[in-house]
């Protein structure tokens, strides 16, 4: 017997329907997107069903969450490029872009159901991290808006910093499983915290090395912030050790204290968010936008494509937010806000449903980045912090962030998997009862 | 101009309106599951029998899981304590589940065991000696897996599911 959730898959495809059809109403446009938006509701309503035969014990939520949060996204990006010059047909690439992220995310499903062989190869995982990071520096990568994010293969640009956070959560997740207990084990005591062994922690080390060079050489401020942070995470999560945050937390502090006085380009977003007016039109002027944006919006917001949000520069893509504030108010942003914690809610409990640690701990790294990308842009956008370009996952518009979304998707849909099957062998748990 | 307005207006209260069903149906059907998971026992004393069952487990079958002794200064190797579906305490105060008398290694009420979720957790209960898990210290609320041992005190238990 499966689990269904019809009810809010078909709700997410309304939603974008609707989003789309009020578009058409508003900015007369012609019948493209309907029917782009057409072949995006039959992708993910296949994908959808594909999933719930395939997987029938996964988490259940999971997709329409997906599906709710491209389809906003969808609708927003062909809101904002309609008619722009130079952006027209972004909308119609994202759209190819969320097919072939379900197709990634079928071939994750595929591929790995028994992902634990994923764990057997993580060293290979922590070099092809590595390698992908390291790409961006030879003759391959180009930088885009002063940043060094993308390399260009043949006829394919990616970036390669969005699977390189896949492969590191994978490999942590099984290094961690692995040596949790020498990571957790006392060696000595300072000032009454005990404070572990440090020899195990080579890899978490040179992995932070690698986020000071993303902040150092391709001036990914984003990138930088969650390599710091994940495995920070990860391992407090794995070994339960409070020294291993206040270790984190120290190197934090003296990381972007020495960053800021060094570079120039962490000094220009500090500024632009502690005194966005001092240059209202260069440094200041994307954050005071959004801001703008945002307060236009008000609790209801502007009606969609009614708004002022084509303003913000990369409103696509960074600045998606700002625009969703913008024309549906206080009440769709916290909407997609709730959207993005349910999703975070149900990762959290298919790492507590895992059925054992390296599955948990992959649950929890992938989650963890969901929700600190969510948290670091939205942050950013409305000055709660300095600014750091980052996606929003699965709404803004970008290749390489979608397909990485969907891939994460799909690790968190067969980890579910096999936690449910675990919970329905069991007699003691009825995973059904209260839920039809 | 007015009539374009009306449309769009219960065009923009209707996507508001989807958007927040659509959170609701995913609420609601995300909690659904938990409402299975047993309260927690916050009512709980050391001293007071345990309540036969709570409602709602009753009509479940109960486990087969149990505490086998591996070693101690106060039990035979092999002794054997059923858990069943409700918390078991551990401690040397006479109101635990499982007594551990006259052991000087463990405080009055020293661990708990409780079930959340389908899964088996053990709790220190703040002993003066804590409980281990697996030769760790239990550092909160520790799953426990068939096969784990569990040590309070002098005493060390094996968990089988």
């Amino acid at each position: 017997m499966a689990q269904r959730a019809t009810m809010p898959m078909i709700l997410a495809l309304a939603i974008c329907t609707l989003g789309f059809a009020t578009l058409i109403f508003v900015q007369e446009a012609t019948s493209p997107p309907l029917i782009y938006g057409a072949y995006y509701a039959g992708t993910l309503f296949a994908l959808y069903l594909a999933v719930r035969l395939w997987l029938p014990n996964s988490d259940v939520l999971i997709l329409p969450l997906v599906t709710m949060l491209t389809g906003i996204g969808l609708v927003m990006i062909f809101r904002l490029t309609y008619n722009v010059p130079d952006a027209e047909g972004l909308a119609i690439t994202q759209a190819v872009w969320i097919f072939g992220g379900s197709g990634a995310l079928l071939f994750t499903v595929l591929l790995f159901r028994n992902y634990h062989r994923l764990f057997d190869y993580k060293y290979l995982f922590a070099f092809a991290a590595i390698f992908l990071i390291c790409l961006t520096f030879t003759p391959l990568g180009y930088e885009v808006n002063g940043a060094r994010l993308w390399v260009q293969v043949g006829p394919i640009n990616f970036q390669p910093s969005e699977f390189a956070r896949i492969a590191l959560i994978i490999f942590f997740a099984g290094y961690l499983a692995e040596k949790r207990d020498l990571l957790a084990a006392t060696s000595r005591t300072i000032a009454g915290i005990q404070f572990p062994n440090l020899k195990y922690f080579g890899p978490v080390a040179l992995v932070w090395a690698a986020s000071l060079g993303l902040l150092v050489f391709e001036k990914d401020l984003g990138s930088s912030l969650l390599f710091f942070a994940i495995p920070l995470l990860m391992l407090y999560v794995a070994t339960g050790r409070i020294a291993y945050v206040i270790l984190g937390s120290i190197m934090f502090a003296v990381g972007s204290t020495v960053a800021y006085f060094l570079f120039s380009h962490v000094q220009v977003r500090v500024r632009a968010w502690l005194d966005p007016w001092q240059d209202p039109d260069g440094e200041g002027f994307q954050i005071l936008q959004s801001l703008f944006n945002i307060a236009d919006g008000g609790l209801t917001g502007t009606g969609l494509g009614a708004g002022f949000a084509q303003t913000i520069p990369e409103v696509q893509t960074d600045f998606i937010f700002s625009a969703i504030a913008s024309e549906l108010g206080l009440l769709g942003a916290t909407a997609v806000l709730l959207a993005f914690l349910v999703f975070v809610y149900r990762g959290i409990k298919i790492s507590l449903m895992a059925t054992d640690d390296s599955s948990k701990l992959l649950a929890y790294g992938l989650t963890t980045m969901f929700a600190i990308q969510t948290l670091v842009i939205i942050a950013g956008i409305t000055k709660a912090i300095p600014l750091t370009g980052i996606t929003l996952p699965f709404v803004s518009y970008g290749g390489s962030s979608i397909i990485g979304n969907f891939i994460i998707a799909g690790i968190l849909l067969v980890i579910s998997e096999k936690a449910g099957q675990k919970e329905r062998g069991e007699p003691t748990y009825d995973y059904e009862r209260g839920t039809a | 101009m007015l009539e374009l307005q009306v449309p769009l207006l219960a065009a923009k209260a209707l996507l508001l309106l989807l958007l927040f069903a659509f959170v609701y149906a995913v609420v609601r059907r995300g909690i659904g599951d938990l409402r299975d998971v047993p309260d927690d026992d916050g009512e709980f004393v050391a001293g007071a029998p345990q309540p036969s069952q709570k409602r709602g487990r009753a009509a479940r079958p109960r486990d087969a899981s149990e505490l086998i002794v591996e070693g101690s200064d106060i039990f035979a190797p092999g002794t054997q304590f059923a858990l069943e579906n409700g918390s078991v305490s551990i401690g040397r105060s006479s109101g635990s589940d499982i007594v551990v008398k006259s052991d000087d290694y463990a405080s009055g009420r020293h661990a708990q065991l409780s079930r959340h979720g389908g899964l088996l957790y053990v709790e220190d209960l703040g002993s003066t000696n804590g409980t281990f898990v697996n030769g760790q210290k239990a550092v909160g609320a520790t799953p426990l897996r068939d096969g784990d041992t569990v040590k309070v005190g002098s005493t060390t238990f094996r968990f089988v599911e």
